[in-house]
C-alpha cells in the first residue's frame, strides 16, 4: 500500500553554504514562488521575517525549505523588542533559535525597537530614546540574543516619527557605542536615514558620515509615502508599497562608492507587486553593486 | 516600565492624550505609530477571518476588528495565530444578533489557520488499521495536530465554501451542519460531515474506542455509515497513528 | 433519530466487515505521487490571494501609508445589512426573519 506520508522536506538535508551574495536580494512573499523558481535569471539572496515561520510546519515551512535549496536566506525579526524595558521574551528566543538550527541562515538581523510591554505585542517598531540607561539595556539583550543564537546579530538603524527630549546621544553615536559594547554588527537601512532625516530636519549625508559604515553587512532599502504632519512639516512614512525613491538610490550609491558592494535588500511589504516588478527593483541595485565592484574590501566578503 | 506604559497607553486608544515625552511635538507624529499599530491589526484580523470580512462588507469589518484590537491586542508577534477571542466578541455583539453564524464561521476560519500551520506529522493509513485487525473494538487513535471538528447549528460548511472564493450565496443557512478540518500534506482540506459521521468521529478525536464510537454514530442516525467513515477519516488524515495499549 | 430498540451492540466480526471494506477502498484510491501533487492546489504556486489557501496574516517591519479614520462610523451601518450573504429567496442573512416565518 502506497504511503500518503508529508513529503520528505529539505530539513532533513544538508543545506549548501552559499559564498556572502555581494548582490541584491528580495523579501520573499509565498505569492511569488511559483514565480521565483521559473526565473531563470537569480537574485542574489532573500530575506523572510522571522516571525512567520514560527508556526509549527505546514506550507510556510514546505516553501522556505524549497527556497533555501537554491538560495542564501537572510533572517529578519522584528519583534524581539530589543529596545524594550522588560526582558526578552524567552520563548521568543527559542522559537527564534529553533529557526536559526533549522535554516541556517546566511545573516541574522533584530530592529533597535521595541513592540511588546507586559503582555501586549504592538505591531509596529516603536522607537526609544538614546540615553546611557537606554543603551544599556539594548546591549544586555543583544547580548543575550546573541548568546542564544550562537550568532552575530545585525541591528538595523529604525524609521523615526518623534523624537525624546531625554536623548543624551545622537542616534548614530548610540548605535556605534551598541555594536562597540555588544559585538553586534549592523544592518543599514538606507531609506529608514532619508525618512528620519527628513522628519527630523538633518541631512542624511551628515547621519551616513558619522554611520559606522565598517560595521555594516547588509543594506534594506524599501519605497516611502509622503505625509505632513499638523504644523504642516513634510512627514516620510516607511510604508515599503512602492518603488525605492530617486533619493534614497543616490545616497545608496554614495554608501556603496565608500563602503564597497555588500548583500542590499528590496523590501515590498505592502501593496505587494507582480515578481517581475520587485526583480527590476533588485537588478536596479545590482547596477549599482556592480558599478562598485571593484572597491569590494576582501575582509568585507566574509559575513559573521 | 513607566516611560514605555505611558507611549503604549495611546497605541490602540484614539481618545488617549499623546504621550507626555511626545506631547511638545505635532500630535501627528505619534498618530503614525497609532495608526501603524491599528491598520496592522485590522489587516491581520481581515487575513485571519476572510469569510467573516466578506460576510460584514469591508467597511464594517474594519469598525468591528478595530474595536476588538483595542479591547484585546496580540499577546504574540505569530500574527497568523491572532484572534482567537474574535469568535466570542462577534457572538456578543448585539448588532450582530440577526447573524448567529458568524461566531462559528469565525471559530472554522481559527480552526482552518492553526491546521494550515499545525506540525508536519505523518497521518494513519490503512495499513496500521489491517495490522490491528485483531483488536478492533479496543483501537483508539491519537488526532493529526491539524484535525479540528465543530458542529453547528448553522450549514457553516455552506456558508464558509460560499464566501471563500464562492458566490456569497446561501440556500439554508438555518441547518444544522458540522465541518471537519484536516491537513494530510500541505493544503487544508474542508469536509462538510453528516451528523453521524461527525457523531463517530468526535468520539473518537476524545479518545473513544473504536466500537463506542461506531455506536454513536448509529445512535445519531441509521444511515450511518461506517466503512465509507472510516475510509474518509484515513484518506483525510484525522489521526497521526494508533494508540497503543500503554497509552502512547 | 433512533430510538434505543434500534441501537446496535457490535461484535468484532461487524466491525472487522466495515474496516476491511473501509481497507480496500482506501487502498484502491490510494494517491500516487502525482495525484498528490495535483492536490497540492495551495503549495506552491498561485495560493496569492485565494481565500481558500489563506495563509493568515504576517508581520510586517513597514509602517502604512493607509490612513485610519479611527471612528465609530461602523455602528451605524444600518442594522439587517451586516452581511452581503444572499439566502435563496431574496433574504439578506439576518435569520431574524427566519424565526417570525415559524407557526406561532
Amino acid at each position: 500500500m502506497k504511503s500518503r506520508r508529508i513529503p520528505r522536506s529539505a530539513h532533513d538535508l544538508r543545506l549548501p553554504i552559499f559564498p556572502t551574495p555581494l548582490r541584491s536580494g528580495a523579501g520573499f512573499k509565498p505569492e511569488h514562488l511559483g514565480d521565483i523558481l521559473a526565473d531563470a535569471r537569480k537574485v542574489g539572496f532573500f530575506e523572510v521575517h522571522a516571525e512567520n515561520y514560527m508556526g509549527d510546519g505546514g506550507a510556510p515551512h514546505a516553501m522556505l525549505d524549497r527556497l533555501r535549496a537554491d538560495y542564501p536566506v537572510f533572517l529578519h525579526g522584528v519583534a524581539m523588542s530589543i529596545g524594550g524595558e522588560g526582558p526578552l521574551d524567552k520563548a521568543h528566543l527559542a522559537r527564534f533559535r529553533r529557526l536559526v538550527d533549522r535554516y541556517e541562515p546566511h545573516v541574522v538581523s533584530e530592529h533597535l525597537a521595541w513592540s511588546t510591554h507586559d503582555t501586549a505585542y504592538f505591531n509596529d517598531l516603536l522607537p526609544v530614546p538614546y540615553t546611557r540607561a537606554v543603551l544599556a539595556r539594548v546591549v544586555d539583550h543583544i547580548d543575550e540574543v546573541q548568546n542564544a543564537l550562537g550568532r552575530t546579530l545585525l541591528l538595523e538603524n529604525p524609521s523615526t516619527y518623534v523624537t525624546f527630549d531625554s536623548s543624551e546621544m545622537s542616534e548614530t553615536q548610540f548605535i556605534l557605542e551598541v555594536a562597540r559594547q555588544s559585538g553586534c554588527e549592523l544592518l543599514l537601512d538606507v531609506n529608514n536615514v532619508f525618512v528620519s532625516a527628513t522628519n527630523h530636519d538633518y541631512a542624511p549625508e551628515d547621519y551616513l558620515a558619522d554611520f559606522p559604515l565598517h560595521l555594516v553587512r547588509e543594506i534594506h532599502l524599501a519605497g516611502h509615502a509622503t505625509d505632513q504632519d499638523d504644523a504642516g512639516h513634510t512627514l516620510l512614512i516607511d510604508a515599503h508599497d512602492r518603488p525605492v525613491a530617486a533619493e534614497v538610490w543616490n545616497l545608496y550609491e554614495k554608501v556603496i562608492a565608500v563602503r564597497g558592494p555588500i548583500p542590499t535588500l528590496i523590501e515590498w511589504d505592502n501593496d505587494v507587486p507582480e515578481w517581475s516588478v520587485l526583480k527590476s527593483e533588485a537588478d536596479a541595485a545590482d547596477v549599482i553593486l556592480s558599478r562598485h565592484a571593484s572597491d569590494a574590501h576582501p575582509e568585507l566578503r566574509h559575513a559573521s | 516600565m513607566q516611560a514605555e506604559a505611558r507611549f503604549a497607553a495611546g497605541l490602540l486608544d484614539p481618545s488617549a492624550p499623546v504621550p507626555e515625552q511626545v506631547r511638545d511635538q505635532a500630535p501627528r507624529r505619534y498618530a503614525v505609530y497609532r495608526n501603524n499599530v491599528t491598520v496592522g491589526l485590522v489587516k491581520a484580523l481581515e487575513a485571519n477571518f476572510p469569510a467573516v470580512r466578506r460576510l460584514l462588507g469591508e467597511a464594517y469589518f474594519a469598525g468591528l476588528a478595530r474595536a476588538f484590537a483595542q479591547r484585546h491586542p496580540p499577546e504574540s508577534p505569530l500574527l497568523f495565530h491572532y484572534g482567537a477571542a474574535f469568535p466570542a466578541y462577534l457572538a456578543a455583539q448585539d448588532d450582530l444578533s440577526g447573524f448567529p453564524y458568524l461566531a462559528d464561521v469565525a471559530r472554522v476560519e481559527q480552526g482552518w489557520r492553526r491546521a494550515y500551520h499545525a506540525a508536519d506529522v505523518q497521518v494513519l493509513e490503512a495499513a496500521d488499521l489491517a495490522l490491528a485487525a485483531d483488536r478492533l473494538m479496543t483501537l483508539r487513535f491519537k488526532p493529526h495536530p491539524a484535525t479540528f471538528v465543530l458542529a453547528s447549528s448553522y450549514a457553516v460548511h455552506a456558508i464558509l465554501s460560499a464566501n471563500r472564493g464562492g458566490d456569497g450565496v446561501v440556500a439554508d443557512p438555518a441547518r444544522p451542519q458540522a465541518v471537519l478540518i484536516t491537513r494530510p500534506a500541505h493544503d487544508v482540506i474542508v469536509t462538510a460531515l453528516p451528523a453521524e459521521q461527525h457523531a463517530f468521529l468526535a468520539a473518537l478525536i476524545d479518545g473513544a474506542q473504536l466500537a463506542e464510537a461506531a455506536e454513536r454514530g448509529f445512535a445519531a442516525g441509521e444511515s450511518f455509515d461506517l466503512a465509507g467513515t472510516i475510509r474518509l477519516m484515513v484518506e483525510a488524515g484525522v489521526f497521526q497513528s494508533l494508540i497503543t495499549q500503554d497509552g502512547t | 433519530m433512533s430510538n434505543t430498540s434500534t441501537r446496535r451492540v457490535f461484535t468484532a466480526a461487524m466491525l472487522a466487515t466495515a474496516v476491511t471494506a473501509a481497507i480496500s477502498a482506501s487502498a484502491v484510491t490510494s494517491s500516487s505521487p502525482a495525484a498528490a501533487a495535483e492536490k497540492e492546489k495551495c503549495f506552491g504556486v498561485a495560493m496569492a490571494g485565494k481565500n481558500d489557501c489563506a495563509a493568515g496574516a504576517g508581520t510586517t517591519c513597514a509602517g502604512t501609508s493607509k490612513v485610519d479614520f479611527q471612528g465609530n462610523s461602523w455602528k451605524y451601518v444600518e442594522k439587517g445589512t451586516c452581511t452581503s450573504m444572499m439566502i435563496d429567496g431574496g433574504r439578506k442573512g439576518s435569520l431574524e426573519p427566519l424565526t417570525r416565518d415559524l407557526p406561532a
